[in-house]
């Protein structure tokens, strides 16, 4: 019984310590008042003293019970706080820079690497990712092509396919009407193959996903919704399974919701069966390029070099079966992780390197921070150590003191990650994947928290461990001598300098080398003038009057005579997918004289133009002539190829007036895949087809009378750009208000191309800014480690310095001194960063255009910046050694 | 750093067992305590009163004694003490031990 008394004791005393002081104070009172009633001899204030010299030391005595009961760790703690808040009020230009470094190390790498481990590390939300694959086929000379829709279901049906594959999906995307009471507006739906849900294993959020029964004839349409589709269009009503909406003019039946992020592809907003494809006809064309997706999931056991074997003899078995179309074509597959993270892995990676730098730089300057502090309070921890501190006390001291920064500081960092984050969401999601989805991850902020901490711990106890041992005394004597503090210790932070001089070398050059490659790439010419040019996507095929080719032929060649009306307007053209857009379609070509093979794998870009295209956009021919207003009229197909087909189709002669023929391109058409053939009748110097930093593929120009597009962006060459869109608004919708102008997957809404190409460098001048705000923290906390170990060289150094100036120095002598080490530890630090530099940018080579890892002008021009910080942070210490008194320097203190 | 000594001139532990003796008279409040140990000693051991208290909260801990508030015969309110089963059982224990000690004490005194 007697331990659960004692604990019953115990807990009473540390759930109430004040009330256990006020008792103790009460009952040591009351023992003296008694006391002093009891003494008989004397009387008043002796009678008191009396007892009081019975009773022996009050606060003695009373301390020594609170010892007993285990409270004697609380007052010294209190006490060590009181010491603490004292000591940072009174240094905080140290307190402050210490949290600060901290905060920014944690901060950055904590908000970075969240998104790269929500990007990369973090699963899809579908089920077991690894083992989804997109398929698509490819020639023996590398060419691909999307697999038509026949293909797809021969592969279905295969035995070999289905020894590699659980089940194979196809998929063709489409822009489709949804109409609600507030307006229509174009969106993307995906018409899928029934088994497409359960490759991807994902499960509704609500209701059910697509299911056999869908497909069939008599069954009434139905839709499943993407969440962002559900919650932006229908206030994520939680009854809108079984509710119909209106897709294309037609009652549509919601059977199902998506959860947030889990559709495929990632901006489609509605799937259905593909049995419900208004444009069934293109898809029956077996062999064609198709503007399909196709997703499969591995058996279990299978590996893709196991399935790629498989689907090699299928490919063989099916050209036989359709020598035509499908001979020496076979599947080529490709990781589903990849398309949907592909692009930005290599972005992501180098700022999580970027971040880590920081985080490294910001501990060495925590380190350096901290042992300076602490080598400056060596004297102080000895004589307080003299006096009777014992070592675990002042250690525990130095903890309370690191932990309390550690802590500040991560709490800043955490709050600067938070913001951070919060930030990158409202980042729209085709810059970053699944960007909805980004939170602060925790064990990421854990990580780097820790290793903060860690950091200020041992750089905090170790330096008051060692001010404390044995040799205090010899502390006190060179404390007293002010000469060079521990030489192990000062040798340690200049290593700390030396490595944050070199991580921060390898951070500016790596931003030196991405704003080398930023300036490149938009300095490439995009082949055209984009200055106060302004495009707008237009789908007239979704409305019924211009269903037919001929009725959306006449309503563009009147939507260009309307424009060109407009005052402000120099000229109109119009293109079926403009560059920089995104969307494009290519075509195969043939050449007369030559065997199909040849040519098999010629994946062509395939735009088709009106006559007045090339003067608007003030492209340059490089032979021949652009089509006149009599090719727009005539049967016979011209066309007008660019520099990178001539040299391929025909090198070393002119391409013009040969004779070639291609293929009808549009799947929303009938005439799909209809040979198109014609004469050659110019070559046009290469344009920009995607992005600057993409070099040209072939591209052909077809007369957009010759392929009527269902979809057309139609480019207005401006005076004033941007401020002439109202105007150019109205006179598109006075000639069919039915007109959507907002935009879709169609193309977008009025922009200007100058606003088109810069989102096309998004991505770079993001890197590029990131890791140039992460190579100026690092400048910054590399200048403030430099400036730490010289300045407190220099205190250090007070008393030498002090003699040298009485024995004749001068201030140059001085300041030579001074700068001497400076420069020592800069050159160590560059010569140890140019290498580290050159290994991360070989690293990053990926982001680089036109920029070699060894580019030597960021070299240059890095190097000498680093240079004039180190020699910055050292002037201002040196300017206060050459100012020294040195009466009052050698004087010591 | 000194190590800081008990200022009970007393064997270790003595005190301890002398309080614990003490209270199997009853409740008693720290003042009371010390009164009967000075009697009990015949003023022959001399205690900084003010020591009671670190072995009132030493024993405590262990359990051997609890502590109450009550009302003093002044009126006043103290702090009641009050042994518990194994504060007796310890006092049957740690007596023996002293009594040997003591006897050891005594030997070597009257041998001298």
């Amino acid at each position: 019984m007697s331990f659960i008394d004692g604990l019953r004791h115990r807990m009473r005393v540390w759930t109430g310590r004040a009330a256990y002081e006020r008792a103790l104070g009460e009952e040591v009172d009351f023992h003296l008042s008694l006391d002093t009633t009891q003494q008989t001899s004397v009387h008043g204030n002796e009678a008191a003293d009396a007892a009081r010299r019975r009773f022996g030391n009050v606060t003695y005595i009373k301390e020594e019970t609170r010892a007993v009961a285990g409270l004697g760790a609380f007052d010294g703690i209190a006490q060590d706080a009181r010491h603490l808040a004292r000591s940072l009020r009174r240094s905080p230009g140290f307190t402050l820079v210490a949290m600060l470094t901290l905060a920014i190390g944690i901060g950055t790498t904590t908000a970075v690497l969240s998104v790269v481990d929500h990007v990369l590390v973090h699963s899809l939300p579908f089920r077991d990712t690894g083992r989804l694959m997109t398929l698509l086929e490819r020639d023996e000379h590398g060419g691909f092509r999307g697999p038509s829709y026949p293909t797809v279901q021969d592969w279905r049906r295969d035995a070999g396919a289905r020894e590699a594959f659980e089940d194979i999906a196809f998929l063709r995307g489409e822009p489709i009407i949804l109409t609600r009471p507030d307006g229509p507006e174009r969106i993307l739906a995906g018409f899928v193959d029934p088994g497409f849900f359960s490759i991807l294993g994902v499960a509704p959020l609500l209701g059910r996903t697509l299911v056999e029964g869908d497909e069939s004839a008599g069954a009434p349409p139905v839709a499943v919704l993407s969440y962002a589709l559900w919650q932006e269009r229908f206030g994520g009503d939680p009854a809108i399974v079984g509710t119909r909406i209106n897709l294309d003019s037609l009652p549509t039946t919601v059977v199902g919701v998506l959860p947030l992020g889990a559709g495929y592809p990632t901006f489609s907003s509605v799937w259905q069966p593909i049995g419900h494809d208004r444009n069934r006809a293109p898809l029956e064309k077996r062999g064609l390029h198709a503007d399909s997706r196709v997703i499969a999931r591995l058996r279990p056991g299978v590996d893709s070099a196991r399935a790629a074997t498989l689907m090699r003899v299928v490919g063989t078995r099916l050209g036989a079966a359709y020598p035509a179309e499908q001979a020496h074509w076979s599947a080529a597959m490709f990781p589903l992780r990849n398309e949907i993270v592909g692009n930005v892995q290599p972005m992501l990676l180098t700022l999580a390197g970027a971040a880590a730098v920081v985080l490294l730089l910001a501990c060495a300057n925590v380190a350096n921070l901290l042992l300076a502090r602490m080598s400056t309070r060596s004297r102080e921890l000895a004589i307080r150590s003299a006096m009777g501190a014992s070592r675990a006390r002042l250690a525990r001291q130095q903890l309370t003191e690191s932990l309390l920064l550690a802590l500040g500081g991560g709490a800043l960092g955490a709050t600067i990650a938070i913001v951070a984050v919060t930030l990158a969401r409202k980042l729209p999601s085709s810059r970053l994947p699944r960007v909805e989805e980004l939170t602060v991850d925790a064990r990421v902020l854990a990580i780097a928290a820790g290793a903060s901490l860690l950091t200020a711990l041992l750089c905090g106890v170790w330096p008051a461990m060692r001010a404390t041992r044995a040799a205090s005394g010899a502390s006190l004597r060179t404390g007293a001598f002010g000469s060079v503090g521990g030489r192990s210790e000062s040798r340690l932070r200049r290593t700390l300098v030396t490595v944050q001089f070199a991580l921060a070398l390898m951070l500016l050059v790596g931003a030196g080398l991405l704003l080398q490659s930023f300036r490149r790439v938009s300095s490439v010419s995009v082949g055209f003038d984009p200055r106060d040019l302004v495009t707008v996507a237009i789908q007239p095929s979704s409305i019924e009057a211009y269903r037919e080719p001929a009725q959306s032929a006449a309503l563009y060649a009147r939507l260009m005579t309307a424009l060109r009306a407009v005052p402000g307007v120099v000229d109109v053209g119009l293109v079926n997918h403009f560059p920089f857009g995104g969307a494009s379609m290519v075509t195969t070509a043939e050449v007369e004289g030559r065997s199909a093979l040849d040519t098999s794998s010629n994946q062509i870009l395939y735009r088709t133009a009106s006559d007045s295209y090339l003067r608007t956009m003030k492209m340059s021919l490089a032979g021949g002539r652009w089509f006149s207003e009599a090719d727009m009229r005539s049967p016979e197909g011209s066309f007008v190829i660019n520099e990178t087909m001539a040299k391929k189709f025909w090198p070393g002669e002119s391409a013009v007036g040969k004779r070639l023929t291609v293929h009808r391109s549009s799947q929303a058409r009938a005439d799909f895949g209809q040979p198109l053939p014609g004469t050659v009748v110019g070559v046009v110097a290469n344009v920009s087809q995607f992005q600057q930093d993409i070099v040209p593929t072939p591209e052909i120009f077809v007369p957009y009378t010759l392929e009527v597009w269902p979809w057309v962006t139609l480019v207005i060459r401006t005076r004033d750009g941007a401020r002439s869109i109202p105007a150019l608004r109205r006179a598109v919708l006075a000639v069919e208000p039915r007109l959507l102008l907002n935009g879709g997957v169609a193309g977008r809404g009025f922009t200007t191309v100058d606003d088109q190409i810069a989102t096309t460098l998004e991505q770079r001048r993001f890197a590029m800014t990131l890791v140039g705000l992460f190579a100026g923290c690092a400048l910054v906390l590399a200048a403030i480690g430099m400036y730490g170990v010289i300045a407190y060289g220099i205190t250090q150094r007070t008393r030498e310095m002090g003699i040298r100036k009485a024995l004749g120095a001068t201030d140059r002598m001085i300041a030579s001194l001074v700068f001497r080490e400076s420069i020592r530890l800069t050159a160590a630090g560059i010569v140890l960063g140019c290498a580290g530099a050159w290994g991360g940018a070989t690293l990053i080579r990926g982001l680089l255009y036109d920029t070699g890892a060894a580019d030597p002008l960021t070299y240059v021009v890095t190097i000498g910046l680093l240079t004039l910080v180190a020699l910055l942070a050292t002037y201002f210490p040196a300017r206060r050694a050459t100012r020294l008194d040195p009466t009052i320097a050698m004087r010591g203190e | 750093m000194p190590k800081r000594s008990s200022r009970s001139d007393l064997l270790p532990g003595t005190l301890d067992m002398l309080v614990l003796h003490t209270l199997t008279l009853g409740s008693l409040h720290g003042y009371a305590i010390a009164q009967h140990i000075e009697k009990l000693s015949d003023d022959v051991l001399q205690v900084e009163q003010g020591s009671l208290y670190p072995a009132l909260e030493r024993l405590q801990k262990k359990g051997w004694a609890t502590s109450k508030w009550g009302q003093s015969p002044t009126g006043r309110r103290a702090r009641y003490y009050t042994i518990t089963a194994s504060g007796r059982k310890q006092l049957g224990d740690e007596i023996s031990d002293f009594d040997r000690v003591l006897l050891a004490i005594n030997r070597v005194l009257t041998r001298g």
